[in-house]
């Protein structure tokens, strides 16, 4: 056997000791070692720096992370189960995620923007509401359902709310409880716009 | 039960709320994966930021979990890995000169017959330790995992996305080059002996 083939054939490259393998390549290799001082000397100082990696994965067995750290992490889970059992109750959990989120908002914003574009924007069909301002959360329970990525609807004076008509697909892909299944043509809805004109909640103008 | 489906059960626990199911999941991937941390930068305030992320990600984002790619521990582990990588490479000449100057500055060097007769003791468990984490980064992966860890080489291969065989020629080109700077610092250390001894008498 040549010393090529010793470390060819040394099992898990080297993590193996033949010194304690008993079988027949296990004899070759030692076979070799007993007439080969480099690879013997070599094999030594394998098996040496694995008792030393041994002895320093000992030594951090007990190697924790701080302790305030489990504290932490549980306000965290628990601020987030809390959110995560209030919203997207109705099987649209992906909506929950930050990738659902963000498709969430660029396809409302877009579905918008769309509907505006396509009706010509009439400035008739935009109607801002006599309450251009959400005084009281109590305004909001006139069948404004919160779009899943906005959160907990709260009052906020800088809200407007505008009315257009959009595609059925889209406020079923939204998660809006319709009274009608189908999924064709157009509803008018009322949208509350946020911050940055971002929708936050809708409701359908019957 | 597998220790994969124990460990799905507690997460579909854990994400309908069960604070117990989070906990077990914590105790259980908190340890190895801040030993990674620890083990790939050398900082335990590092190790901390890692480990904290990693978990924060579960609870957040658990959903980007999918059992049928991977066991939930490789997951953890990915992403554990990736934060690390992106600190290396955002700190890649600091961590470096951090090193180079470990390597030179230690006063109480002390030189050893044999460097390999010596790991077995706290020096020379120091010195390995640094050692490790001198190494190239693909290199220290596989040492921390595999050797530390004790993670079977299938399982490491999943966690850093290469075939089985590259996780052997890594650890045994690892190895080699473990060997090899252990005999350089030790060959260093009469060195540097000798260049304090000299300043002594200027």
């Amino acid at each position: 056997m040549t010393c090529q083939e010793f470390w060819s054939q040394v099992p898990e490259l080297s993590a193996l000791d033949p010194q304690v393998d008993g079988s027949p390549a296990g004899r070759l290799l030692l076979q070799h070692m007993r007439g080969c001082p480099t690879c013997a000397a070599l094999m030594d100082r394998q098996g040496a720096l694995r008792a030393g990696l041994r002895r320093m994965a000992q030594e951090q067995a007990g190697l924790r992370a701080p302790a305030p750290l489990e504290a932490a992490l549980l306000r965290q889970f628990h601020a987030h189960a809390g959110r995560s059992q209030t919203s997207a109750p109705t099987g649209f959990a992906w909506l929950g995620t930050p990738t659902g989120k963000t498709l969430t908002a660029a396809l409302v914003s877009a579905a918008l923007a769309a509907v505006l574009v396509w009706y010509r924007a009439p400035s008739s069909r935009i109607l801002p509401l006599s309450m251009p301002e959400i005084e009281d959360a109590a305004d909001l329970d006139s069948g404004f359902v919160p779009l899943p990525y906005a959160g907990t609807l709260a009052p906020n004076p800088e809200a407007a709310v505008v009315r257009v008509e959009v595609p059925r697909s889209t406020l079923v892909a939204l998660g809006v409880p319709m009274s009608d299944q189908a999924t064709g043509g157009t509803v008018e809805a009322e949208f509350v716009l946020g911050l940055g004109g971002l929708p936050q909640a809708v409701r359908i103008v019957e | 039960m597998t220790g994969q489906e124990l460990d799905l059960d507690l997460l579909d626990r854990m994400r309908s709320g069960d604070e117990a199911a989070f906990l077990s999941l914590y105790r259980k991937f908190e340890p190895p994966i801040y030993r990674f941390a620890v083990n790939m930068t050398g900082s335990p305030v590092l190790a901390e930021d890692v480990t904290q992320d990693v978990f924060l990600a579960l609870i957040r984002e658990n959903f980007g979990y999918v059992a049928d790619r991977g066991t939930l521990s490789g997951y953890l582990f990915g992403i554990a890995r990736k934060l690390v990588l992106r600190h290396i490479e955002r700190h890649r000449g600091a961590f470096e000169q951090e090193m180079d100057d470990a390597d030179w500055t230690r006063p109480e060097l002390v030189a050893f017959p044999d460097p390999m007769s010596d790991l077995l003791r706290r020096e020379g468990i120091e010195e390995l330790r640094r050692a490790v984490l001198s190494l190239p980064r693909r290199y220290r992966e596989v040492v921390v995992l595999c050797d530390l860890e004790e993670i079977d080489y299938e399982e490491a291969a999943g966690f850093l996305g290469c075939p089985v065989g590259t996780v052997r020629s890594r650890l045994h080109r690892a190895r080699a080059l473990l060997l090899d700077k252990l005999q350089q610092r030790f060959e260093s250390k009469p060195r540097l002996k000798s260049l304090n001894a000299a300043r002594s008498l200027i």
